[in-house]
């Protein structure tokens, strides 16, 4: 009998299934067949036999005895396949001849007799054998053993309750250990014990509290994780994915597993972003000090001395501004992937501690906060404006203040170190620029795409805003670049989406841009939301800093959709709410949703019209 | 098939015949009448060796192993791949891993089959089982020129090559080795439908994710990470031992597919 012949019976049986048990008694006597191919198949076929549902449950009880002595064969098989297969068998066997001796005694007591010495020599298998499928596979023979053992009887003939429930509750510590030990943890093995115990806990709940406890009591900081510096922070991941899916059912029932959930992931990621920043310090490049900023002007052929000292003290807003922008092209086009990295970071840096200074500057009351009305607090807060907090040398920025709303706190961070004079000079310098970017729109997109692979988005959007002439080609094709960069991305780039559009709108006085690209990330965004999604979507409109009648107006379609409405119509009710700018045009589109049979947003109409 | 099994031929030096054996054997030589003495001698050495039992006999750290060669593990693993309306990008990882001679199906697991439609709010609908040739000819008889610029009449000509229609994972009682999602919010699904599904069937599964994005390009480089990743699966001794390495190694190479992974049972 060749493999071959057995596929071909296979296909037979899957079409006819009555003939199934006739090719299950016919593949029997060759199980034990040297030939480890043909026992791999045989093993296969009676694991599926015992799955599949075309076999009524009466015939699978009843090919259970023939069964056991060719697993005891393959208990001790060499081929690790055949062993994992075999006590994936006795798995689905034992509740079955449990249940024939719980309901008939003595009749079938040899069949129970074999399959519990069976299920010894598989489990000790669990703790010796290092293949991991085997261990899995033990894992769920041990699970499935708990299961069954809660069904006892008192004074039964056969079964001895004491004894099966002590079996039962000593395989559930050790299953439940894996959450205390300390050993060097294996994901497939967590990720395993993890499924069965919650399955245990869901069917069984006089058990789930002791399961929830020590689920609960896995403490993930004093296990070694081993691996390579990319493992790591991925099997943190999974981890981290493994419980939020695995107690979900039972988050409802326990309280405390929002709390150890949202614990845990705090964890995975400050560990992954620790590993990565370690990973990063111990490369081998040379440190170059950043952070002393030169105080006076430095000579140009200071930038020929490529020395520590030379480079930190040099001063580079001496240089002429078609200069710098011609020096900064060419040079981001050229320079290595670890010193781009590198002052990206140190730049990111900067922008961060004057960030962090500026908030703190922003926390200390004035007296003018304090003397003012709770009422005017909670206009402004209503108007979406931010309270006006004008830098020092804020007279020096022509640009900015005419803009009727201020920019936001990373906005002012950047601009404050230049001083006024390159201010004056950066109109004439723009308009130079515009000149000679789309000459070199090629170098210049191949810088851009370095950067954009590298850089924050912040620091790309600014430059990208305040850098680049207006209306210039160069400007047109970064814009269209960073869209398709974060658009399609938008549920994990949705932070970076509202810095990029609050970018283009204080930066420029002319809206055009700003709402046409508004525009486009809408109707990109629109027909990708779910009703997951609800949330972000109202943060993105709540925080654009703008919205005009025509975006209002693009919620209309997904008011209309019946399986989206609700995200529609959740974003009206806040804009109305929320956005007093917006106030009118949400109320008038609400008004004709309500118009066309939407009822959810009658409510609004009514209290706001 | 081939296969490949490490096998210790034992030195005959380590065994050598002892004196007193030796003795025997050439009084015997001398007594009986046809054999002499060197032939007496192997018989007496192929008798001595005994096969080399345990590891500590030939001071080997393992005992031999079993390496299984892809072909057949290619025969012995189920893949099954998974997207949300079984349509791009589970159909197009269908049709490279059947092209490639693995154990395939595909599935979906939305509530309905969602393709574009004319505008981004009028989506076509159709439920999981409606057959991929319906669906291309309702679509080809709308609007022709529409569904072949957006790609749809391509695809649903390519998927009702492979299968009659789109299925859903939810209703799928077959079992699988290795289920590869393509979105996290369907790796998500199939988790919890598992979960849900009470692990009754006792069979280990792994569930893998490839976040690959939803428009032809993408399904198209997607589909042959995916096979890179079943040829790396099917190339091991030992996916079940090996898996969490293979997957490190192919995000290494694949990091624009952020990879998830889970061991669930059926």
């Amino acid at each position: 009998m060749s493999v071959a012949q057995l596929n071909g019976a296979r296909k037979l049986v899957e079409a006819d299934p009555s003939q199934y048990s006739v090719l299950l008694r016919s593949v029997l006597p060759v199980c034990d067949h040297p030939d480890k191919e043909l026992r791999l198949w045989c093993a296969g076929f009676i694991a599926d036999y015992f799955c599949t549902p075309l076999v009524d449950d009466n015939q699978k009880t009843a090919a259970c005895a023939d069964v056991y002595p060719v697993l005891k064969g393959w208990i001790d098989d060499t081929e690790p396949s055949v062993v994992k297969l075999a006590i994936c068998i006795l798995a689905e066997t034992y509740p079955r001849t449990y249940s024939l001796v719980f309901a008939q005694g003595f009749s079938y007591k040899q069949q129970f007799d074999e399959s519990r010495l069976l299920n010894a020599s598989a489990l000790r298998k669990w703790t010796n054998d290092q293949e991991l499928g085997i261990k899995v596979a033990c894992i769920k023979l041990a699970q499935v053993i708990v299961l069954t053992h809660q069904q006892t009887v008192p004074h039964h003939p056969v079964l001895d309750n004491v004894q099966l429930a002590a079996e039962g509750s000593t395989l559930l510590d050790t299953l439940l250990l894996i959450f205390y030990n300390n050993s060097p943890l294996e994901f497939p093995v967590l990720s395993a014990t993890v499924n069965v115990c919650v399955a245990l806990a869901v069917s069984q709940p006089h058990l789930a509290g002791k399961i929830v406890n020590r689920i609960l009591g896995f403490d993930l900081s004093k296990l070694p994780i081993t691996g390579s510096s990319i493992q790591q922070p991925l099997v943190l991941r999974w981890i981290s994915k493994l419980f939020k899916l695995a107690l979900h059912p039972l988050a409802k029932m326990y309280p405390q597993i929002p709390k150890y959930l949202a614990g845990l992931n705090a964890y995975c990621t400050n560990q992954s972003l620790k590993r990565r920043a370690e990973f990063e310090s111990s490369s081998k490049r040379p440190k170059i000090s950043t952070e002393l900023l030169p105080v006076g002007p430095q000579p140009y052929k200071s930038l020929y001395n490529l020395c520590d000292n030379m480079l930190a003290t040099f001063y580079a807003r001496d240089l002429q501004f078609e200069l710098a922008v011609t020096l900064a092209v060419s040079g981001l086009e050229k320079i290595g992937f670890d010193d781009l990295n590198e002052r990206l970071d140190a730049v990111e840096k900067r922008i961060l501690q004057k960030e962090k200074e500026n908030a703190n500057i922003q926390k200390k009351p004035t007296s003018k906060d304090i003397s003012r009305e709770p009422e005017d607090l909670a206009k402004d807060a209503s108007t979406n404006e931010i309270p006006e907090s004008k830098p020092e040398n804020s007279s020096s920025k022509p640009e900015l203040s005419n803009s009727n709303q201020q920019p936001t706190a990373a906005a002012e961070g950047f601009e404050e170190d230049e001083p006024a004079e390159s201010q004056v000079e950066k109109g004439p310098s723009r308009a130079a620029l515009e000149v000679v970017v789309p000459e070199e729109l090629e170098q210049y997109d191949l810088v851009f795409n370095r950067l954009l692979g590298r850089a924050p988005v912040r620091l790309v959007s600014r430059l990208v805003a305040r850098g680049l002439g207006d209306g210039s080609l160069a400007k047109q094709v970064s814009h269209k670049k960073l869209y398709a960069q974060l658009v399609p991305d938008f549920r994990s780039q949705f932070d970076a989406i509202i810095l990029w559009l609050s970018e283009v709108y204080y930066a420029l006085e002319d809206r055009a841009m700003y709402f046409e690209l508004v525009s486009q990330v809408v109707d990109d965004i629109l027909p990708k939301l779910e009703v997951d999604d609800s949330r972000i979507f109202i943060r993105l409109l709540s925080e654009l800093p703008e919205i005009n009648r025509e975006i209002v107006y693009k919620l209309k379609s997904i008011c209309l959709d019946p399986e989206r409405a609700v995200i529609g119509s959740r974003a009206i009710k806040f804009l109305i709410m929320f956005k007093p700018p917006c106030r009118k045009d949400c109320l008038d589109l609400a008004k004709e949703l309500v118009d066309a049979g939407v009822t959810s947003l009658q409510s609004v109409v009514d209290k706001y019209k | 098939m081939s296969q490949k099994v490490e096998e210790i031929t034992p030195v005959i030096k380590t065994y050598a015949v002892p004196y007193h054996i030796r003795k025997q054997l050439k009084k015997q030589s001398k007594q009986s009448s046809g054999l002499p003495f060197r032939s007496l001698l192997s018989q007496a050495k192929r008798s001595l060796i005994t096969p080399p039992q345990s590891p500590q006999l030939l001071d080997l750290k393992n005992p031999p192993k079993v390496i299984r060669m892809p072909d057949e593990n290619k025969q012995l693993l189920r893949f099954c791949t998974v997207c949300a309306s079984n349509q791009n990008r589970s159909m197009e990882a269908h049709r490279v891993l059947q092209e490639n001679g693995f154990q395939v199906k595909s599935f979906g697991t939305g509530s309905t089959v969602r393709l574009p439609g004319p505008s981004y709010d009028k989506p076509q609908v159709y439920q999981f089982g409606t057959p991929y040739d319906e669906m291309f000819k309702e679509l080809k008889q709308q609007n022709q020129k529409l569904y072949t610029h957006n790609g749809v009449l391509n695809m649903l000509d390519r998927n009702r090559q492979i299968k009659d229609h789109p299925e859903q994972w939810n209703k799928q009682k077959d079992i699988f080795d290795i289920v590869i999602t393509c979105q996290e919010r369907c790796f998500d699904s199939v988790c919890m439908d598992l979960l849900h599904r009470g692990a009754k069937l006792s069979r280990p599964v792994h569930v893998i994710n490839v976040e690959i994005e939803d428009n032809h390009h993408e399904a198209a480089l997607g589909a042959q990470a995916i096979l890179e990743f079943a040829n790396a699966v099917i190339s091991s001794p030992d996916p079940d031992s090996e898996m969490v390495d293979i997957l490190s190694k192919f995000q290494k190479t694949h990091q624009k597919y952020p990879t998830m992974y889970q061991l669930c049972y059926f």
